[in-house]
């Protein structure tokens, strides 16, 4: 099959490399074309803008940032809207407020293209392994024709419901996730404060009611002070956000990723460039009037990190 | 009083309510259990020597389990154990209670180990995990008698490390309950079925023991656990601890809030996964649960 895509990060670049290794034509487009040199040289085409892109797909992937970026570059001038076929479909990956992607999903409506949310989650190994969750939102029939796709990049698919309700799992999942970070945070200052080493903690909870990923993954790098971006702490301020706009939308009672949310809101004001997510330690020992360790060396370290990156 | 090692099965003693499970895998391994105390002591198995009194059950142990119970007396009751012996502490009691039982056994002589340990967390068969605090020397001697019964001791540190890695787990768990309920509840405000949700993140980063679990329990509205009282006095320890040390926890904080209203408005028995039931009814927008 003919397939685009745009939006070459952390996160897409393995997706993509997915699709084409699995013997798909894939177009590629980036803001920054340097982005895309690793599968042109695997026999990926780039193309000179997304319409170009589009108007050789039957379906096209996107994976960028923000919701203003996925409006953009579908909708905005030489987006994939203005290239794309009819009856071809375009799958967001990003993770974006549900009323965006439901705005998107209509306006590509309008002019005969199909639309389906499909956020990811699982992380880089997920996406280089091809083992992500996938939460779709829009309908059935395009999904089942999406699927076959879809299963080349991930391991759990999950059809949620219509157009906006992939985001709306995905914001479920991203509470679950910028609260366990900060619980991981409170418990590492607790065991601190009792003079207990936290990984003794990480190990005796990894069998139990209180095991979750999160805890695995920040909670070592919480105990080592280790603060290079390996989840950017940028992107899960992001999807607090996201999270509290889609409750704010449905009026929903949710304190718990409100307070996260303020707790990624005081991360993001500190000196340091781009912040791991267990740098939220750092907020509470400030709160607590504990000295933390020094930022981490400025832009650089983190430019190479594995975190998921807009291309 | 020396003593070298431990021999592979051994007398144990086993004083005030513990978690049976325990028992009925250490007798299995071959220990044998002198008993006191414990309620209903017909749920073990008849092997065990059943004792009018704590201190006629110690005597000559190397090994001394205490379950919940009056810490002085269970300190009394240790006196009578071979000079030397350990003391292991499952009980999941106040800090400052626990200070008085580990001051009344040092002054008899013997070490105490403290691992707080549910029922629940025990299981028929198989490999489990807890985690133990004390000396290096007590902790030497526990962790065979344990291993027998099939746990994996994880060595947390000196005495009270164990309650302190409790206090992590009771408040991390109780903060993943909090965000299954959020979670589905968002997704069920914003007209998305739960089932499918709940699936889709424990596919991926979101994945957690208590959206497995609890989540199942939420998505198919039955509240049958139990457990509420005590996951609440947990967390209400750990901020209590966490005062006297001037930590701030905004999110254990949070949710003690919520554990009370849940134990006020379903009971102590309430199941914890009816968090969801706080977060629905501020709103207003309660779910009919299933019978």
């Amino acid at each position: 099959m003919n397939i685009g895509f745009v939006g070459l990060g952390a996160m897409g670049l393995p997706m993509a490399r997915n699709l084409l290794r699995a013997g798909h034509a894939l177009r590629v487009w980036a803001r920054r074309p340097q982005a895309a040199a690793p599968l042109v040289a695997e026999g990926a085409v780039l193309c000179a803008d997304a319409a170009t892109l589009a108007a050789g797909c039957e379906v096209m992937f996107t994976m960028v940032t923000h919701g203003k970026d996925v409006e953009g570059v579908v909708l905005g001038p030489g987006g994939l809207a203005a290239g794309a076929l009819p009856d071809s479909v375009v799958v967001d990956c990003s993770t974006i407020p549900p009323a965006v992607a439901r705005r998107v999903a209509e306006a590509l409506g309008a002019r005969g293209v199909h639309m389906l949310d499909a956020p990811v989650s699982g992380g880089e190994p997920g996406a280089r392994d091809g083992t992500l969750s996938i939460m779709v939102g829009g309908p059935a029939p395009v999904y089942a024709r999406v699927r076959p796709l879809l299963e080349c990049l991930g391991r759990t698919l999950v059809h949620v419901g219509g157009h906006g309700a992939g985001q709306v799992a995905k914001a479920a999942n991203q509470l679950s996730l910028v609260v366990a970070i900060q619980a991981a945070a409170e418990a590492c200052l607790y065991a601190n404060a009792h003079g207990v080493d936290f990984a003794r903690v990480l190990e005796a909870l990894d069998d139990g009611p209180a095991a979750s990923r999160m805890l695995q993954i920040v909670g070592s790098r919480m105990q080592a002070h280790a603060y290079e971006a390996g989840i950017e702490a940028r992107l899960h301020h992001k999807d607090a956000n996201i999270v509290l706009a889609c409750a704010a939308e449905s009026c929903s009672y949710v304190p718990a990723v409100a307070l996260a949310a303020q707790t990624f809101n005081a991360l993001m004001a500190r000196p340091g460039v781009r912040w791991d997510s267990a740098a939220t330690r750092c907020v509470l020992e400030a709160l607590s009037g504990l000295p933390s360790a020094p930022p981490p060396a400025a832009a650089g370290v983190a430019e190479a990190g594995p975190g998921p990156a807009p291309a | 009083m020396a003593i070298a090692s431990m021999p592979v099965a051994t007398d144990l003693a086993w004083l005030g309510t513990g978690p049976q499970p325990l028992a009925l895998r250490l007798t299995r391994a071959g220990h044998g259990l002198r008993v006191w105390g414990d309620a209903p002591v017909s749920a073990l198995p008849a092997t065990v020597d059943v004792f009018e009194t704590g201190s006629q059950a110690a005597v000559g142990t190397l090994v001394v389990f205490l379950g919940a119970g009056p810490a002085d007396v269970l300190a009394r009751a240790c006196a009578a154990a071979v000079e030397g012996a350990v003391a292991v502490d499952l009980g999941q009691r106040p800090a400052a209670e626990a200070a008085m039982l580990a001051a009344a056994l040092a002054q008899c002589g013997i070490d105490l180990v403290d691992a707080p340990l549910d029922a629940a967390d025990v299981p028929a068969t198989g490999p489990w995990r807890l985690a133990a605090g004390g000396t290096p020397r007590a902790l030497a001697r526990v962790g065979p008698v344990l291993a027998s019964a099939g746990a994996q001791m994880v060595a947390a540190g000196g005495p009270g490390a164990g309650r302190v890695v409790r206090g992590c787990r009771d408040l991390v768990h109780a903060v993943m309950l909090e965000t299954v309920a959020e979670g589905l509840s968002l997704a069920a405000d914003n007209g998305v079925p739960v089932g499918p949700v709940r699936e889709a993140l424990l596919g991926g980063f979101a994945w957690s023991r208590a959206l497995e679990e609890a989540g199942a329990r939420v998505v198919g509205r039955r509240f049958e656990a139990g457990g509420a009282r005590a996951l609440r006095r947990g967390l209400e320890t750990v901020l209590e601890q966490a005062g006297a040390c001037g930590l701030v926890l905004p999110q254990a904080a949070l949710v003690l809030q919520h554990l009370r209203a849940l134990t006020a408005r379903a009971g102590d028995d309430a199941d914890p996964a009816a968090l969801v039931r706080v977060i629905e009814a501020a709103g207003g927008r309660c779910r009919e649960d299933r019978s």
